[in-house]
Order: structure tokens, then C-alpha cells, then sequence
């Protein structure tokens, strides 16, 4: 694992030549700037990877049978297993969607499940990214780069290829496709995930669209061409925020959105990837229930483990969270990147007095987790190797069957002892090796 | 991958303009700073030469600014800089093997800005290798002939476009009519007809006026 070391370097020229950049506004200036690239990868072992293949397939399957459920019947919420106020007043809940049936029924057609492992290798899923998660194209593109920089290492480790992920998603794309041309939706070059928006339609072949290059006309979804040509579109991987995507039924300020998609979409005539109102499933107050969603929905015990959690929302948990508040990382369910995260005993005496109190007032705005110790992964800095805490993002495919990309994105943080390896706010990426054997 | 928008039409096309500039102005540049080693005061004739506001003070600061200011919209960092707006919009269309070599020519540039007087040639010269290495590539890997098709008209105006606004002789000029031509007829771009026909009549008289020429080919194309 230490072999591409030497090649750091290459590696990462080559990552500059082909542009592997995120956008970061900063002082209300936009800029693009290199995701940083650790050359010693993660290395998973494949028995490793074949529980966490199965815990992860289990955990999207509860969810996509949970979004089945919460925008139709609604029998989780009969049944009592997850609190009707709860659910309804999470901000990702759409009632527009209500009654909605995609294509082929699949609602999160992507999840980047976000994981850690413990100092005990114990792995723990933190959250669930179910609305517009990114990040798969820097490991696809930087395992190419490395192979080019150091055919070697790939040539003597058994390692599973990872830049089928475009072809993957093609598949899934034609899968839910509805009879007419496959298109990425970006809301446009200042869109801090770009680079990946581009990239995943030129590897999946597929065109790369704006808002403005789409058009409702006689309850289809059309693409504009110069010559006033229109194309039907049958299927919108979206990387567009619900709250964008149509001005005539969510935010109507949107300049971002095309107006009328959601009437098209309601008809079942455009599959949109992943569906609107994926929120309510991947809420951080939901997680605490997905164990819940998978023995009421599947029948079977779940296989990957929650970080131990609670919810301010009830009694017991409040006062738990209000007693050992110095132990506890505590999210704001409305944020996300790294946002609203506050480690309990990181504030004073005074800030943690107000902190608490905004618990009791608004107890549903927030939930409380054990920190796990991660385990530390091995970076490279300058010329010695540190130890820095970092996360695995899995991305599992939903299509005709459900299945796990053999990688994920690897952050990492640049700065001792932090939890936060977002990129946004200096994190690096490393890659993933799933060893076949 | 048959059909392209408005706007990815437009990003093309600006995409040829951008192209042919840099690269032009790069190669004027090597001549004109030839010059300017024995004769320091002559950047003022090469900015009446280039029609470009003469904004600056000496030789060094016009060397600093023409070819690395971004403020400047003259300067070869700013079309440059053009030619990677336009380019990376693209991606789906012209590939990323091909932006990669706007990415190394931006990165040669800053390489430049950084050097010491002495040294900065060499990089131009490999921004303009690497521009060459751009087109090569569009033309090597695009296969829709369309999109080809407009990025070569951008550059063809272009190129035209700025042979009269450096007065360029008649042969000179004759050459790129007739390449500009050769993408008029491919209509690869809605055309301005009686704009090309003017052209055709004008650029066939004995002495160019090259204000008239210039006006024609600006408007050659309903973009």
C-alpha cells in the first residue's frame, strides 16, 4: 500500500492536468481549487467488503421501501414504528410528492452512505446521503491516474477495478429511463461539485444539461437543441437541490429549476435520479430509525451498525443528552458538509449554558451522538507519514438490481485530531482499494 | 450524442474565437518582443499595430500586463483564461484528454508569470504548443462533426478577424478567406448571407479596406 508513494507526485500533476477541482465561494468569491490526493489508499479486504456489500444493500433496500412507504401508505407510521409528527415535520419531507410513483418504484437510485470504522474495526454508518450525493468520479478518475503513474502496484494487488461507476450509472439511468435520451442536470459551472457533473456525462456518455436547455411541452419533458429541434428526455440524473428543481411547485424564486418538470415527473413520463423528497428518508433525525426500517420492512436483523444515538425529541433522550453533553457531537438535522457539528466539551461554559437551551426549545432540530474514535488512517505529509481521522463514503446503485460500487470515496482530514474531513472545509481524498481475493 | 443547445453552440463558438486569439497573439507577440529587445519604446507602434489601447508605461510593465493581467481584456492570461471558460462547460462534448492540455497551457502561463524576464518565452511557447496540442485533439477525438464543425468556424472568423485588424497583406488574407469560406459553406452556424456575399465582393478588390472587412466579418454569423 505504501508503492504509489514514490509516484505522489505524477499522481497528482496528473490530477491537475485533467482538472480534478471542486468550487469553494469563500468571501463571496468563487474558485476552483485541487481536491487534495493522498497516495496511500484504503485498502479493504474483500471479506471486509462483502459484509459491508450486504449491510449497505440491506440499508438501501429499508430506505427505498421506506420512501415507497411514506409518500403512499404510510403503514410504518400506522404501525407506530416511527413517529407521525416526527416524520412529517422533517424538512425533507415533501408533500408535493404525496402519492407520487417513480419509475420502477426506486426512489434513491444513488446513496452515498457515509461510514467509519472504529479503533476496534467496528464499522458505523453516520449518515445517509440520499438526495444528491457526490463524490464517486475523484476516486474513479484518480485510480486511472494511478495506474498510468504506477502500472506496477496494479499489476502485482489483486485490487477491484472502480472506474466502471460511469457504466454503472448509465445502467441505471437506462433502467428507470421512461422512452427518450438520458441527460445530467447541473445547475451550472459555479456549482461546487461541477467537475463531477461534467465528468460522470462525458464517461457515461450521456449529455450535460441546464435548466434553461429543458422544456415542458404537452406533459413530456423535452431538450432544446440550437436549431429548435426537441428531444424527449426519459430520464434527469439531477444535481439540483429539490428546493430548485421546479418553481411552479417548490421555491418560485428558483432561476435554477425548469418549470413544469414535477407535472411531467407526477405523470410518470421522466424518471428523475435520485426522486424528490428523498429527504425524509435520509433526515438526521430518520437515521436514528433506520435500524427500525430494516427489520419492519425486510424482515432481517440489520447488518451495519448506527453510531449510538439520541434524540432530544424524546424525554429520555433529552435528558440524557442534556446530562452528558460534554461526551456528545451534536448535529443540526438542517445542516450539512461538516456544518452544524459541535463537539460537546469543545465549548464554554457559557456557549454550551445556550447550546443546551436551544435543545430544550427546539428539541427536534437536533440529535446527539456518541463520538466514535475513529481509526486513524495513514497520510502523507510532507516527508513523513501522519495518522488523520477519516470517513468512507459508499456509493450503492439502485437499478434493476441494487448493488455497491467496489470503492467509495475515502476523505480525510488535513488537520490532527479533526473529525471533519469535508472537502469544503480542507479535507483530502484518498482512494479505495476492494482487494478481489 | 446528436444534438447540442443554444448556449453549448455559443460556448463552441467562442471556444474557436478564444482558441485562434491566444494563440495568434502569442506569435504576433514573439515578433513584436523581438523587436522591442533593441528598440524598448516600439511596444507603443505594436499596440497601434494589435488596435489595443496603449495603457501602458514602459516596456516591462507593457510585457507584465499585455500578456498577464487578467484586469486587462487584452491580455493573452485573459483569453486564455477565455478559452478555459469555454472549454470546461464543454467537457461532455470535447472530452477531458482534450481540456487537459487548456489546463497544462494555464499552468505554463502562471509558470511564465512567475519568471524572470529571461525565462518566460520558453513557457509562451509551450502555451502555444499545448493550444496546438488542444486543436489537435478536438480534431483527433470529437467525433460529432458538429461540434468540430463550430469550433473550427469560431476559429476561422477568427482568425480572419484578426489578420485585417493587423493589416495583414492580401495574400494573407486571401488564405483565410478562403478557409473561412470552406466553413461558411458546411453552414455549420446560421450565416449572415448578405454579410458573406459583401465580404466575397470586397476582399476580391485590389486594395482592402480593412475597416469595411472588419465590420463584415464581425458579423458574419447569427451567434
Amino acid at each position: 500500500m505504501y508503492s504509489l508513494i514514490p509516484h505522489a507526485e505524477d499522481i497528482n500533476s496528473l490530477l491537475a492536468r485533467y482538472g480534478v477541482k471542486f468550487g469553494i465561494y469563500k468571501n463571496n468569491t468563487y474558485r476552483e481549487q485541487l481536491f487534495p490526493f493522498d497516495a496511500i489508499p484504503r485498502v479493504i479486504e474483500k471479506k471486509e467488503f462483502d459484509y459491508l456489500e450486504k449491510g449497505l444493500i440491506q440499508r438501501v433496500d429499508a430506505l427505498n421501501a421506506f420512501l415507497n412507504d411514506i409518500y403512499g401508505e404510510k403503514k410504518i407510521i400506522k404501525d407506530g414504528i416511527v413517529p407521525e409528527e416526527f416524520a412529517f415535520i422533517s424538512t425533507g419531507y415533501l408533500p408535493e410528492c404525496e402519492g407520487i410513483v417513480p419509475s420502477k418504484k426506486i426512489y434513491s437510485h444513488i446513496s452515498g452512505i457515509d461510514l467509519v470504522q472504529a479503533k476496534d474495526g467496528t464499522w458505523y454508518v453516520l449518515e445517509d446521503n440520499l438526495r444528491v450525493p457526490s463524490g464517486a468520479s475523484f476516486p474513479m478518475i484518480a485510480r486511472k491516474l494511478c495506474r498510468r503513474a504506477d502500472p506496477e502496484t496494479f499489476r502485482t494487488h489483486a485490487i477491484e477495478d472502480n472506474r466502471n461507476y460511469a457504466s454503472m450509472l448509465r445502467e441505471v439511468m437506462d433502467y428507470v429511463n421512461t422512452g427518450g435520451i438520458n441527460v445530467i442536470l447541473t445547475p451550472g459551472r459555479y456549482n461546487s461539485a461541477f467537475f463531477e457533473h461534467s465528468y460522470l456525462a462525458e464517461q457515461a456518455g450521456v449529455l450535460l444539461v441546464k435548466p434553461n436547455d429543458l422544456v415542458v411541452k404537452d406533459g413530456y419533458l423535452y431538450f432544446k437543441g440550437f436549431s429548435d429541434s426537441l428531444e424527449k428526455v426519459g430520464a434527469v440524473y439531477r444535481r439540483i437541490s429539490d428546493e430548485y428543481m421546479d418553481p411552479m411547485t417548490f421555491c418560485e424564486e428558483s432561476v435554477i429549476g425548469v418549470p413544469h418538470i414535477m407535472e411531467v415527473y407526477r405523470k410518470g413520463n421522466v424518471a428523475l435520479i435520485n426522486a424528490p423528497g428523498n429527504g425524509a428518508a435520509d433526515d438526521k433525525g430518520i437515521y436514528y430509525f433506520v435500524p427500525k426500517m430494516i427489520s419492519y420492512y425486510l424482515k432481517e436483523e440489520p447488518i451495519l451498525h448506527n453510531a449510538p444515538t439520541y434524540l432530544p425529541y424524546y424525554e429520555e433522550d433529552r435528558d440524557y443528552v442534556l446530562e452528558h453533553f460534554d461526551e456528545l457531537v451534536i448535529k443540526d438535522v438542517a445542516e450539512a458538509g461538516g456544518y452544524g457539528v459541535v463537539f460537546g466539551n469543545s465549548l464554554t461554559e457559557e456557549q454550551k449554558a445556550e447550546f443546551k437551551e436551544k435543545i430544550k426549545t427546539e428539541p427536534r432540530r437536533f440529535i446527539a451522538q456518541e463520538v466514535i474514535d475513529f481509526k486513524d488512517l495513514e497520510i502523507k505529509d510532507h516527508d513523513t507519514i501522519v495518522q488523520r481521522k477519516a470517513d468512507l463514503r459508499a456509493f450503492v446503485l439502485s437499478g434493476k438490481e441494487t448493488k455497491v460500487w467496489k470503492s467509495g470515496l475515502t476523505r480525510y482530514s488535513t488537520v490532527p485530531d479533526s473529525f471533519i474531513v469535508n472537502s469544503s472545509q480542507g479535507g483530502g481524498f484518498k482512494d479505495t482499494w476492494v482487494l478481489s481475493q | 450524442m446528436g444534438t447540442i443547445s443554444i448556449e453549448k453552440m455559443d460556448h463552441l463558438y467562442w471556444l474557436g474565437r478564444y482558441t485562434e486569439r491566444t494563440y495568434t497573439t502569442i506569435r504576433e507577440f514573439f515578433d513584436g518582443f523581438d523587436i522591442m529587445i533593441e528598440e524598448p519604446d516600439d511596444y507603443i507602434t505594436y499596440c497601434q499595430y494589435l488596435d489595443i489601447p496603449n495603457v501602458y508605461e514602459s516596456v516591462s510593465d507593457f510585457t507584465k500586463r499585455y500578456l498577464f493581467d487578467m484586469e486587462n481584456i487584452n491580455s493573452v492570461m485573459a483569453t486564455l483564461n477565455g478559452i478555459y471558460d469555454n472549454a470546461v462547460v464543454m467537457r461532455d462534448a470535447i472530452g477531458t484528454e482534450s481540456i487537459s492540455y487548456v489546463e497544462l497551457a494555464l499552468s505554463e502561463m502562471e509558470m511564465a508569470k512567475s519568471t524572470a524576464e529571461s525565462g518566460f518565452l520558453m513557457h509562451l511557447q509551450r502555451v502555444i504548443d499545448y493550444l496546438l496540442a488542444f486543436i489537435a485533439c478536438i480534431d483527433e477525438n470529437v467525433e460529432e462533426r458538429k461540434i468540430r464543425g463550430i469550433f473550427k468556424t469560431g476559429k476561422r472568423q477568427e482568425k480572419m478577424d484578426l489578420l485585417l485588424r493587423l493589416r495583414k497583406n492580401k495574400e494573407q488574407v486571401m488564405k483565410a478567406f478562403h478557409m473561412l469560406t470552406a466553413r461558411v459553406l458546411r453552414a455549420d452556424l446560421p450565416i449572415n448571407r448578405k454579410a458573406y456575399d459583401e465580404l466575397s465582393v470586397l476582399v476580391n478588390e485590389e486594395e482592402l479596406c480593412y475597416p469595411e472587412l472588419i465590420t463584415l466579418v464581425e458579423n458574419l454569423f447569427e451567434v
